[in-house]
């Protein structure tokens, strides 16, 4: 033990192993940490990486605001130009109101005196609109005051309408007499219609400015905070268990287990008796090119899945089954594909074990008069059971962790709404396993802080899993 | 003689029938090619027959190369695979060694974290990716620029430390104590050992990595893809694996196979290896 301990100093032993391990913690141990307490926070694509511009705009309007409703000639002044707009939207209003009446009373539009007099009014009257967007504008400009830069204070599509309420309205003055008169009149009802949704707009902002600009800071206010990464407990957790998505995604795993672990082991053990068998003629070739499936980069076979199981593929047509639009077609499609990609394993695995069972065992059982089915209940079945066992805890983890499966051949889909008792329902894909909920939460929803929370729940779950296997196979060691 | 007749007829049937199932099981290869063969019309074939409706091309495969994303993809691909092959030697090599022949504080619990971590799946690989896309993120978002092909090598690298590190130190487990534990006696210092003695001796430990590493990130798709790095893979990922891919199936069954024959060969090179990795995921710990 001395002489080891001379030989081969620990301190040396660190240094070697060193730059593996601090590789190894930096890029796969130490993120996993990070992830834990992600899952605590409302971490989005948005917040995780604000747009340092986007936080200035914000801020900067905020200030202006303060500065507008605080300093009084600026508060007037907006109170005025507000006023203004809403009392000349109310005239322009009731004038065409009147004009169209005038239009519908006469018989000739183009010759009727009273309808001129009204098209003038509306004229005179429109005026007063001409130069008030560029009004508005300046007077909630914060730019003006010294923010730069800032969101609109005001809506831009309000101060848009305006400037079209006045070119349809001069247009209407101007123009009524080469116009037919449905056409004049749609245009006129057209024109109200613009008018009294502008005129709500600012009379709602004129009868209390004081709450209009206290909405808009609300409203920056929020976004900020969706801006921000904070600390919000276990909210993502609760948000979690009440998600019918992340439930059904459950069962879904629970049954893919359920169903591909029996296929995958039954297809493999077959295959592994058929090529062992003396029987067959070249059965080392075979079985090197039956293995083919394990040496393929999951790439290609998912693309060569896609292809033959597509609706108008071939297997998709013989078999009749369309994944993009069948939930439990997809999910046969899955079966089969993991039991394709897995079944070298099991093989390899039961091959070994047969090759282990010895052959005088076998011919002692012949002698001893055993049918083919006791004997291989009672000498096979029991010398290869444990690496059996072995390769099912192991193709369990593979099932229960099934992410490449579906993700190459639909991507967990059809998407169909998801109703779960007691949660209520949502639309979501209905065949997404555990991990690849987890993906999609992060690709589709990019949704950081709640994919985090999924997967340290996912952990934990694999965790019970591993000390299954790890607990088992120690035992089945121990026991050889 | 009967019953040798009998026998006969039965190895017969046998072996029709272990041809039969290896057709069905190796069919998916065999269309794959099929299709890659066959001129592009923007359909997929729903029988093998009809290949000689359309006749024989290779124009896919010699337009996969006039792509020119396709040319870039390759190229990183083919950088990725070198330095991941490189920083796994230069990294992995030393720690097998150490694990195999010193003893120091936690390299048990290690040694079993590592067996664990490359015995249950992909799930926590798939996780910790995950994660580290979202630390990156941050880091990102710090001015650290690591949204680039440079870091892939590395996750690589760090992804194949469980696995690597047992299959080198199971290697370096067989190789005789003796000759190292003679040259510290004839008073050589550890560097002269590590240099002298036992890099020339983990040559093959070298090749094993190299075989696997390449494995690795030349197949690999879906960090490249998270991290928006065209590598072959991603590339892949994001063209045929969707409606590109049914709209012209056969260039992008030629694009597919391109990229997975050096892994296919690499891994009946590697074969002998894999059969003993596996022994030792059974025997071990």
């Amino acid at each position: 033990m001395s002489v080891k301990k001379i030989l081969y100093p620990s301190r040396v032993g660190i240094a070697l192993a060193l730059a593996s391990i601090v590789l190894y913690v930096f890029f796969s141990i130490w993120p996993l940490f990070f992830s834990i307490g992600i899952a605590f926070t409302n971490a989005t694509e948005e917040n995780l990486l604000p747009n340092p511009e986007v936080l200035k705009e914000i801020d900067n309007t905020l200030a202006c605001i303060n500065v507008i409703t605080t300093q009084e000639n600026l508060a007037e002044r907006a109170e005025d130009v507000v006023e203004k707009v809403a009392n000349t939207l109310r005239a322009l209003e009731k004038e065409l109101i009147a004009f169209k009446q005038a239009v519908e009373e006469s018989e000739d539009h183009t010759t009727d005196l009273y309808v001129m007099l009204n098209a003038s009014a509306i004229y005179v009257t429109v005026q007063g609109l001409r130069l008030i967007p560029e009004q508005v504008q300046k007077t909630f400009n914060c730019t003006e005051i010294g923010f730069q830069p800032t969101r609109p204070l005001i809506s831009s599509e309000a101060v848009r309408n305006l400037s079209v309420i006045y070119d349809s309205v001069s247009r209407l003055s101007s123009q009524y007499l080469v116009m037919g008169r449905d056409d004049l009149l749609n245009s006129i009802n057209l024109t109200i219609h613009l008018i009294r949704s502008a005129e709500e707009y600012f009379t709602g902002m004129s009868s209390d400015l004081q709450g209009y600009f206290e909405i808009v800071s609300q409203s920056l206010i929020s976004d900020r905070e969706r801006l921000t990464m904070r600390y919000v407990g276990l909210e993502n957790f609760k948000k979690l268990f009440a998600d019918p998505r992340f439930v059904y995604s459950l069962y879904k795993t629970a049954v893919f287990v359920a169903t591909s672990v029996p296929l995958k082991l039954l297809v493999g053990v077959a295959l592994a008796f058929i090529y062992s068998s003396p029987l067959v003629w070249g059965r080392k070739v075979l079985r090197g090119l039956i293995l083919a499936p394990w040496a393929i980069p999951i790439l290609l076979s998912g693309l060569t899945w896609r292809f033959l199981f597509n609706p108008n593929g071939q297997l998709g047509k013989m078999l009749g089954l369309d994944m993009y639009n069948y939930e439990w077609d997809a999910f046969i499609v899955y079966n089969l594909f993991e039991t394709w990609l897995a079944y070298p394993f099991v093989m390899t695995v039961t091959m070994g074990a047969l090759a282990g069972v010895s052959k005088d065992l076998v011919e002692a059982s012949y002698i001893d008069g055993a049918s083919a089915f006791t004997r291989l209940r009672r000498v096979v079945l029991p010398l290869i059971s444990k690496p059996l066992m072995f390769a099912a805890i192991l193709t369990t983890g593979a099932s229960l962790q099934a992410f490449m499966v579906p993700l190459l051949l639909n991507g967990g889909g059809p998407t169909k709404p998801i109703s779960i008792p007691g949660l209520g329902t949502r639309s979501g894909n209905v065949n997404e396993f555990l991990i690849l909920f987890g993906y999609n939460r992060v690709s589709i929803d990019k949704d950081y802080g709640y994919a985090a929370a999924t997967y340290l729940v996912i952990v934990l779950l694999l965790l019970v899993y591993v000390t299954i296997w790890f607990v088992s196979s120690k035992k089945l060691r121990g026991g050889r | 003689m009967g019953f040798s007749i009998g026998k006969t007829v039965l190895k017969i049937f046998a072996t029709v029938m272990g041809f039969t199932i290896l057709f069905v099981m190796l069919y998916p290869v065999l269309f794959i090619i099929i299709q890659s063969i066959t001129p592009e019309k923007g359909i997929i074939l729903t029988s093998l027959t009809q290949v000689f409706e359309y006749g024989v091309t290779f124009e896919n495969y010699l337009r996969a190369f006039q792509d020119p994303l396709f040319y870039s993809a390759l190229v990183n691909s083919a950088i990725i695979s070198f330095l991941t092959i490189v920083i796994s030697i230069v990294v992995i090599t030393p720690a097998a060694y150490s694990f195999s022949r010193f003893k120091f504080f936690g390299r048990d619990t290690l040694l079993y974290v590592y067996l664990i971590l490359s015995q249950v799946g992909g799930g926590f690989g798939i996780i910790a990716v995950i994660a580290l896309f979202m630390f990156l993120v941050i880091l990102n978002s710090w001015g650290i620029p690591i949204f680039n092909m440079w870091v892939l090598p590395f996750i690589y690298a760090s992804g194949a430390v469980p696995f690597q590190t047992w299959l080198i130190k199971t290697y370096f487990d067989n190789l005789p104590k003796e000759l190292d534990e003679a040259a510290f006696i004839d008073g050589a210092s550890w560097s002269q050992i590590v240099f002298k003695i036992v890099l020339p001796a983990s040559r093959s430990a070298m090749v094993i990595i190299t075989l696997f590493s390449f494995m690795g990130a030349w197949g690999e798709f879906f960090v490249a893809n998270l991290l928006r790095v065209q590598t072959l893979g991603a590339y892949i990922f994001q063209t045929a694996i969707g409606p590109r891919g049914e709209q012209a199936p056969s260039l992008f069954a030629s694009l597919a196979l391109i990229y997975a024959i050096p892994v296919i060969l690499v891994y009946i090179f590697a074969q002998r290896y894999i059969g003993e990795a596996y022994r030792m995921g059974a025997v071990k710990g």
